[in-house]
């Protein structure tokens, strides 16, 4: 299986707003697509989903035009979006009935992923109901207090039996979610036909870290299981995290494109991080290197590669300098994404 | 093989069903439409008696022989015709009562200036200045008199008909021949050899404009439910940025047409409960009155004579094409817009055009013009408010009906198109409404480069 993008264009009137963008993904793994705002990457998603119309270009999927029909994609937008007054529950069954996912399996996918996305107090009010006479009850036992006498009467004994709901509880709507939470459910409704392409645009917005985790783990799962992830985030370090290709798109054009790990062995190793036990200004300077910061004998230290530090190594102990770290690395995902794009970022 | 197309269209179809009445609102609106149109006949019953009963006692006065204000009855004829006291009933039940004097036409004058309070004139003559000349019997009392319009009405009828007996007894004619004398000559609508040899001698104008009127206020009804709701249910999906994951698992046109086909069901099965509650109800309402009145009151609802096999096809027909078109073009504009501040303008455009075209249902009925009605019967988005009523009252032929259909199917067919391909590029359109102009270079490129989606 393979999934190819070739020469993808878009204009709008006179802009252009994708220019001619290229890339391959031969195997399953994770591919990034980077880039500031407005640099193309929601359009060239757009255009791969046969949402928007392409100028120019084609994107294939096993050698056949890529669609919902010839491929079981999931897809999270950027925008999130879900009907704000519908059942939550109603719209999950809903978007699996449209991504074909069989009418016998519906209910048990949405409960599993209910469960890994903890998000099943939302989707059934009668455990949101459980749930919050456990916490009540845990409240009343940590302050010490009895439980309340069961209630007298036919009536009260018969709802005590059913968990004491006294009245049918209304099913949610996003409306009453946060956002956190909404974007679960669309994730969950990514997952929900469980895609050989997992489209993700800006998957880690607005989460707060222990609901980034819980997606973390999902996509780390999606990889171990063999499928093609299409990644665009801000968040550098989420997406280095997974990635192992990647295109950094700047005003509609491909900056850099390509394996993450050929592309930073080509801005070679020059991030040098050393702790030593006196100050080795004088030393740094003596080979012709940059000082980005130093703190109590810590420096951060920007060489031209792997000479230049090996040099300021045997200065440093040639001269008796006790090291206490040496750390000779790559530039980041983040530094070459700002390399590239961010001196003339203006949009 | 399956219609990539149409993949997603009955999912589409059956959650907007589906949420359709779960929707507080709709299910609302939907059970009120039922029950009032279920009620209409014992309002209308009701109503109906208590205008009969309210203007009987307001306006009209019991009048009795024994308390008759009138002692002297004057009756002056100005006609040509022998009327004289030989003529009046001598089994009246009032005029044996009054003292009633004849009078000659030079008197006239003289009776009009010495009317006391007690006095009532009757005077006959012949009018022209209607139409057709007429015979008038006019009651006229002296400014002071107590005589009450009721007394005056009551024995101004009295004399008229003596009047009648007068001038047209001498002719030696039936007595049914004396009535239809009475209410002078009709035109019949005019009707092919075959519909007359059945015996189906066509429907009067008044017929026509109350199944006209009926079927355009069904019409306004189905398109008024439904326009806002595509519109708003469009735009409420770009606004919330839902489109984009439903656009990856859907067809745009079977997302649209889902809707359209779901809202569909909805308001005919709306229509179809009410209309058949009403019926029941009057038929209900009937047998339990029994009365004259109350048939009258319904008159309304009798519609048997549209209740044969091809006038309901016909109508059926045309109001799902009718929904259809207006549904359409719901899509379209639902397209167009970016917002719900943009939905409501175009709303209102919709409803516009429908508007235009359900003003206009109301007057041509009211034509007698043969090629006036052929013509409104071809002209697409009016004729479907007027064409189905006229073939269902026989004013026009099957052909101009068959061409009727084929013309807004046609114009069903480009609007589709339209939709289809405007949808498509304007799906993720969030700069603001799109001009009409733009959206016809859209769907037809050649007549130029089109504005499209600005989110990027």
């Amino acid at each position: 299986m393979s999934l190819l993008v070739h020469d993808l264009s878009k204009k709008y009137g006179e802009k252009t707003v994708v220019d001619h963008i290229s890339f391959e993904m031969p195997g399953p793994g994770v591919y990034a697509l980077l880039g500031t705002n407005g640099a193309g990457k929601t359009t060239t998603i757009r255009m791969m989903l046969d949402m928007l119309e392409k100028d120019s270009g084609e994107v294939l999927w096993q050698d056949k035009p890529l669609s919902f029909t010839t491929c079981n994609i999931g897809y999270l937008a950027e925008e999130r979006g879900l009907y704000p007054k519908y059942p939550i529950i109603d719209q999950l069954r809903y978007f699996a009935q449209l991504r074909g996912v069989p009418a016998g399996e519906i209910d048990s996918r949405i409960k599993m992923w209910a469960e890994k996305l903890q998000v099943e107090e939302y989707l059934y009010p009668e455990k949101a109901a459980a749930l919050e006479a456990e916490a009540k009850a845990a409240e009343r036992a940590a302050r010490g207090q009895q439980m309340p006498e069961a209630p007298a009467g036919k009536a009260a004994a018969g709802r005590a039996a059913f968990g004491g709901a006294r009245k049918k509880e209304k099913p949610r709507t996003p409306d009453t979610l946060s956002k956190g939470n909404q974007q679960k459910i669309q994730f969950m409704i990514a997952m929900i036909s469980d895609p050989d392409l997992l489209i993700l645009d800006e998957p880690f917005s607005g989460l707060d870290p222990v609901n980034s985790d819980i997606l973390k783990k999902v996509v780390r799962e999606q990889i171990d299981a063999g499928k093609y992830i299409i990644m665009s985030s801000h968040q550098m370090q989420a997406v280095e995290e997974f990635c192992t290709d990647i295109t950094i798109l700047h005003r509609s054009k491909a900056v850099v494109s390509g394996n993450l790990n050929d592309i930073k062995k080509s801005f070679g190793r020059v991030n040098l991080s050393l702790k030593v036990e006196q100050d080795i200004t004088s030393y740094v300077e003596a080979i012709g290197a940059q000082i980005l910061r130093e703190k109590e004998f810590e420096y951060d230290i920007r060489v031209t590669g792997d000479d230049q530090a090996n040099a300021l190594l045997k200065a440093l102990i040639s001269a008796g300098v006790q090291i206490v770290r040496f750390d000779l690395r790559e530039l980041s995902l983040h530094e070459i994404f700002v390399k590239e794009v961010g001196a003339d970022n203006e949009e | 093989m399956k219609n990539n197309h149409l993949r997603g269209l009955r999912e589409v179809f059956l959650f907007t069903l589906r949420e359709t009445f779960k929707d507080k609102r709709y299910r609302t609106s939907f059970i009120t439409f039922v029950i009032m149109m279920t009620l209409m006949p014992v309002i209308m019953l009701i109503s109906g008696n208590a205008g009969v009963n309210a203007a009987e006692t307001t306006f009209i006065d019991e009048v009795t022989p024994e308390n008759l204000d009138t002692e002297q009855l004057y009756i002056c004829n100005l006609t040509e015709v022998e009327f004289g006291p030989a003529d009046l009933p001598k089994d009246d039940e009032f005029l044996p009562f009054i003292e009633t004097s004849f009078r000659d036409a030079s008197e006239k004058d003289a009776l009009l200036e010495g009317l006391t309070e007690k006095d009532l004139l009757v005077l006959i003559e012949l009018s022209e200045s209607g139409l057709l000349p007429t015979y008038d019997v006019c009651t006229i009392t002296a400014d002071e008199s107590e005589i009450s319009s009721s007394e005056q009405h009551t024995l101004g009828s009295r004399v008229s008909a003596a009047f009648d007996e007068a001038r047209l007894g001498g002719m030696n004619l039936s007595a049914s021949a004396i009535s239809g004398m009475q209410r002078g000559v009709s035109i019949a609508s005019p009707v092919t050899e075959e519909r007359f040899r059945a015996g189906d001698e066509g429907v009067t104008n008044l017929d026509m404009m109350g199944v006209s009127i009926l079927y355009a206020v069904i019409v306004l009804v189905i398109v008024s439910v439904t326009v806002s709701f595509i519109i708003t249910s469009l735009v409420e999906e770009k606004s919330t940025k839902l489109v984009d994951m439903l656009l990856s698992c859907v067809d745009p046109a079977a997302l649209v047409m889902g809707k359209i086909f779901a809202m569909m069901a909805y308001v005919l099965s709306m229509i179809a409960l009410g209309g058949s509650g009403a019926l029941i109800a009057s038929s209900i309402m009937r047998k339990v009155t029994g009365s004259e009145a109350s048939a009258e009151i319904f008159s309304i609802f009798d519609l048997h004579m549209f209740m044969n096999l091809r006038s309901i096809l016909a109508i059926l027909v045309s109001v799902v094409l009718t929904y259809l078109i207006f549904a359409v073009m719901a899509g379209i504009a639902g397209s167009a817009c970016a917002t719900v501040e943009d939905s409501q303008s175009s709303t209102g455009t919709v409803m516009m055009i429908s508007m235009a075209g359900y003003l206009i249902a109301m007057f041509v009925p009211s034509i007698t013009n043969h090629t006036a009605h052929v013509v409104c019967s071809l002209i697409p988005m009016i004729s479907v408010y007027i064409a189905p009523a006229l073939y269902a009252a026989g004013k026009i032929s099957l052909i101009v009906f068959l061409l009727f259909l084929a013309i807004n199917g046609a114009f069903l067919v480009l609007l589709v198109t339209i939709c289809a391909r405007t949808y498509r590029r304007l799906a993720m359109n969030d700069s603001g409404k799109v001009p009409f102009r733009e959206i016809l270079r859209i769907a037809f490129p050649k007549l130029g480069a089109g504005k499209e989606a600005q989110h990027v």
